[in-house]
């Protein structure tokens, strides 16, 4: 019994799992790709240049604003090619943590059918059951367990089914 | 050349009566407001309108003004004979359902003929709300069998002779889907993924034999979604009321 909970909650992680993917990658990435100095500097240089032209007005000082216009543009152009290789990198993670979860999702299922294939999570009478024994027994065969394959995919049907019809966990 | 443009005229004529007709039954005039809303000027003004037209002869003027008035008058009696001989023929249900169709599809295409996008919407959401609705209330037929079900089977007894819970799915979903075919042919039951049905269409296979598999799909994923959940809530019950054969 505690075992077809343990599943269902394996489950239920699982599925919302790839929701936070981002957020993970997010956090990975803050580790991994740090800003470098120079980065920083041109960061804070354009935030001053443009705390300076907030303050002139651009019909009066045409001139001085557009100067400073040109040196953020530069500014941003150099953050620019030195942040795309890190924005490269940034997106490598990203996708490598989404196929991580599948794949983690996958060999999770996959090892707990082959560890527990034999093991019925639950046994009932086997009358109960009838047309369709067979079935709820995968794969263990035995008439009246309840058989890991079953659950799994009962768990993960429900689950799904309960996200499309919730508004509050609609992704 | 007189007779060709009599002809215009009387063609003319038939286009505008038949324009005239579409309203009045839209709007349901009966022939005493006929000459009303088809504002039919007096004699006179016909007779005085010859800059409008191209007839020269008086002669041919009054034929073709006695001809108009004429048959609005035989349009006008025909309509008031029938209103009289046949008022069952205007209040049948029939016939009222027809003009609200006519009326309701005019007002969708603001006579345009083109269906506006804005009620396309509207009938989509419509469409949606009555999905999940019937959505849900699958979700709770299922579990409130599941319940009973279970609860019954622990008292030691069957459902229909049998001791079986697969016995009273199987028929609830033969009663609901009956229903559903039945009422709601409308709402389509959603299939898994439409991508084997892209491919299908690519082939060259006919839209209503897509269609039909479609609609084959929608019910299958829906009996199976059911009969997890159904199996879901008896062991999650059967977890509560405590069951097991060691």
């Amino acid at each position: 019994m505690f075992l077809m909970l343990f599943i269902l909650l394996i489950v239920i992680v699982l599925v919302a799992l790839p929701n936070y993917s981002n957020y993970l990658s997010n956090v990975l990435c803050k580790r991994l790709f740090k800003l470098s100095d120079g980065e920083l500097d041109l960061r804070a240089q354009v935030k001053d240049l443009k705390c300076e032209q907030a303050s002139i007005s651009m019909a009066d000082e045409f001139a001085r604003y557009m100067k400073l216009q040109r040196k953020i543009d530069k500014c941003l152009q150099e953050i620019k090619t030195e942040g795309d290789p890190r924005q490269q990198n940034v997106a490598y993670v990203k996708l490598g943590v989404k196929i991580a979860i599948y794949v983690l999702h996958g060999i999770t299922m996959l090892s707990l059918v082959l560890m527990y294939r034999s093991t019925p999570l639950l046994m009932l009478p086997p009358e109960w059951f009838s047309p369709f024994n067979k079935i709820v027994a995968i794969p263990t065969g035995e008439p009246g367990g309840i058989g890991i394959g079953c659950w799994i995919v009962v768990c993960n049907t429900v689950v799904y089914r309960a996200i499309r019809l919730s508004p509050l966990l609609n992704r | 050349m007189a007779s060709a443009e009599t002809k215009r005229e009387e063609r003319r004529r038939k286009i505008l009566q038949n324009s005239e007709d579409r309203m009045r039954k839209l709007l349901g005039q009966t022939g005493k407001d006929t000459e009303k809303a088809l504002n039919i000027p007096p004699e006179s003004e016909l007779s005085l309108n010859k800059s409008k037209t191209t007839i020269t002869s008086d002669s041919e003027q009054n034929d073709i003004n006695q001809a108009l008035k004429s048959s609005i008058n035989n349009t006008a009696a025909d309509v008031l004979s029938e209103s009289k001989k046949d008022s069952t023929i205007f209040n049948s249900p029939s016939f009222k359902d027809e003009i609200d169709k006519t009326v309701v599809k005019d007002k969708k295409t603001l006579g345009t003929g083109i269906e506006h996008p804005v009620t396309q919407k509207t009938d989509q959401l419509n469409k949606d709300d009555i999905q999940r609705m019937l959505d849900v209330m699958r979700l709770g037929l299922v579990v409130l069998l599941a319940v009973v079900v279970r609860w019954i089977l622990s008292f030691g007894f069957g459902i229909i002779f049998l001791q079986s819970m697969f016995v009273p799915f199987i028929i609830t979903e033969i009663v609901f889907y009956a229903f559903h075919h039945m009422n709601n042919q409308e709402i389509i039951l959603r299939p898994k993924g439409s991508l084997l049905s892209g491919a299908l269409v690519l082939c060259g296979i006919k839209p209503e034999l897509i269609a039909t598999y479609n609609q084959i799909m929608g019910y299958m994923n829906a009996i199976v979604e059911d009969f997890a959940t159904y199996l879901f809530a008896f062991l999650i019950c059967n977890i509560f009321m405590g069951r097991e054969v060691k």
